[in-house]
């Protein structure tokens, strides 16, 4: 795999730290929204990825994840519970919920038997929802109060939307530098093996099922405490969160930005709405551009927009070796 | 000698074809054991049963005395049972060394060892250090960068070798070791054989279809047909078998 090299990673990072962070300073509040919504996204479609890119499952059901955070963060803010209880609680219920269908899934299934079950209970899930009259039924939860966070003495308003937008970019920022780590650790390193090979890393000893498990629950939780955080920033939460479009709409992200890439699906989430906004008043324009922009990637650059960008880094790298080569053999002829 | 692996009555069918009709089979330690026969035979099948890939229909298989026949694939090689694929696999987007370096981490930790901490970025310089050691064992040293996935046949095989050795197995099994080789590198196979046989003094099965290799390599030879072990002794009494020239060695054991 073609990587960039570790520092221009990281300062990449830093620099789209700092003016994510700044966005609030000079944007509408319109934009605040639509960027905070984005970083949710991004996580979620970042934990997907976890699955797809890196421990070779593919999920199709992944918003069901995402929206048992979502109605679990919403309703308790609407009793007025404390908001890090309940995003603790969203993690760890979504950490259980995939920990179960795991346990009944993996051990038997991979590929496309793997890919129509999530897909099939997280519509039983959407259904269900649908149809709880405490959790709203097909309208949702409205009016979902912005928290207010209590560290002892201290209290911090997330009122405010900047206070909110500001929040959930620290807890994203975090979490996705938790995954990423989790990539690159040995941890990481094991499931980049059972991608790969999954028959040759059982016969290194591996016990491949335990990992996907675990890939799994993490993959489950991270969803989750995405979806808890989406619930103060739009403030209602409907079943369209746990929709299997949404789940698909994580798949299209990550092919798009790369799937190879730990970077790849939230660069496609961002991409994504960027589409979105550019063809927002010409009604069923976004999905003939998404559509035609998708059969480009697959048919093209099967690597997405970071596989894309690496070929042609390798090749200009390529290009620039072939011409020091010419210098040098340029500078030598002249001394023979 | 002792018996290192013992298996009793190994059956196996894909739907209602048998392919194993009931094998019997001693591995005893330290031998080199060549499991030969015509194509289709069902080598293959029976090196799948013995290291887990997939279930037998009946049988025992028995690792130093344990009943090891229903245990999965990993567990058999946390035991000490190491293999090698009739088509190499190795971890084909990562290179040479990063192949080796990962197994190395692999082993440490079956082993109770401390690899590190888990979020350790990359692999110590001590396990990179082995891993550099054990590429130049089998010659790859100057691959150690390629991803292996650009490696040569023959290398991508020695890359095999050298990774199920890494695991240091008790008993290393080898499909086809030389399959589509050249000649010239499979006189250079055996002798990596043979020589990591005599530092390592592993019990060794393999199945072969050159008898050049197997008579430069085997102590004990079986051969098997249509899934029944139909001889098994020395390589040149296993030869000598009447049966065994009627249904595999046919011409090229008269003309030698
Ligand atoms: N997965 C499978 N499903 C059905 N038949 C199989 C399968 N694998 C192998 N066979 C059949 O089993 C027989 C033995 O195959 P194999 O063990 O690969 O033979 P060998 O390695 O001795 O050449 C062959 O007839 C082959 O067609
Ligand atoms: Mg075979």
């Amino acid at each position: 795999m073609i990587t960039a090299s570790r520092n221009s990673v990281i300062s990449g990072i830093l620099i789209a730290l700092v003016l994510l962070a700044s966005v609030p300073l000079w944007a509408n509040p319109g934009w605040v929204f639509v960027v905070g919504f984005v970083l949710v996204e991004a996580l979620f479609c970042l934990s997907w990825n976890l699955l797809f890119g890196f421990a070779g499952v593919a999920t199709f059901g992944h918003a069901a994840f995402f929206a048992v955070g979502a109605y679990l963060v919403g309703w308790g803010l609407r009793a007025g519970e404390s908001f890090l209880l309940l995003m603790l609680g969203a993690g760890v219920l979504g950490g259980l919920g995939s920990l179960l269908v795991g346990l009944v899934a993996l051990r038997r299934m991979t590929g496309i038997h793997l890919a129509v079950l999530t897909l099939a209970l997280s519509e039983v899930l959407y259904i269900v929802i649908g149809n709880t009259h405490a959790l709203g039924g097909i309208d949702g939860l409205a009016s979902i109060p912005r928290p207010t966070i209590h560290l002892g003495l201290a209290e911090i308003s997330l009122e405010s939307s900047d206070a909110y937008y500001w929040f959930l970019l620290l807890t994203c920022s975090v979490f996705a530098l938790v995954l990423w780590w989790l990539v690159q650790s040995r941890f990481g390193r094991v499931l980049r093996c059972i991608k790969q090979d999954g028959e040759r890393a059982e016969f290194i000893g591996v016990n491949v099922n335990r990992y996907q498990l675990a890939a799994f629950v993490v993959a489950g939780a991270v969803a989750a405490v995405a979806g808890g955080l989406s619930a103060p920033l739009t403030q209602i939460v409907t079943p369209a969160a746990g929709y299997w479009m949404h789940s698909i709409q994580a798949v299209l992200n990550s092919l798009l930005g790369g799937a190879g890439f730990f970077w790849g699906p939230a660069l496609g989430t961002a991409i994504f709405a960027g589409i979105d906004f550019v063809t927002r008043t010409f009604a069923g324009l976004s999905e003939v551009v998404v559509g035609g922009i998708l059969l480009v990637i697959v048919l093209a650059f099967p690597g997405g927009v970071l596989g894309f960008l690496s070929t042609l880094k390798s090749r200009r790298d390529r290009n620039a070796d072939a011409a020091a080569n010419v210098v040098e053999t340029g500078l030598k002829e002249p001394a023979e | 000698m002792t018996v290192i692996l013992e298996a009793r009555d190994i059956r196996k069918s894909y739907g209602a074809v048998p392919i194993l009709k009931g094998v019997d089979l001693d591995l005893t330690r330290g031998g080199t054991h060549a499991l030969i026969g015509p194509n289709g035979a069902g080598k293959t099948t029976l090196f799948k049963v013995l290291t887990g890939e997939t279930p037998a229909n009946g049988g025992s298989v028995r690792f130093s005395g344990k009943e090891i026949v229903k245990l999965p694939a990993f567990r058999r090689v946390q035991q000490g049972i190491g293999r090698t694929f009739q088509v190499a696999r190795v971890f084909m987007e990562m290179t040479a060394l990063e192949n080796i370096m990962v197994t190395i981490e692999r082993r440490m930790r079956m082993a109770g060892e401390k690899v590190g901490v888990w979020y350790d970025f990359r692999p110590s310089p001590a396990v990179r250090k082995e891993a550099m050691i054990r590429l130049s064992e089998v010659g790859l040293e100057n691959r150690a960068e390629t991803e292996a996935r650009y490696l040569s046949h023959g290398d991508k095989k020695r890359l095999e070798l050298s990774l199920s050795l890494t695991l240091e197995p008790e008993i290393l099994m080898l499909d086809e070791p030389t399959a589509g080789m050249s000649q010239s590198d499979r006189h250079e196979t055996v002798a990596l054989l043979k020589r990591l046989k005599a530092e390592r003094g592993f019990t060794m099965l393999m199945t072969e279809h050159d008898m050049d290799v197997v008579f430069g390599l085997a102590d004990a030879a079986m051969v098997l047909n249509y899934g029944e072990i139909i001889a098994c002794g020395t390589p040149e009494a296993v030869r000598r078998d009447p049966l065994v020239r009627e249904v595999y060695l046919g011409q090229e054991a008269t003309s030698a």
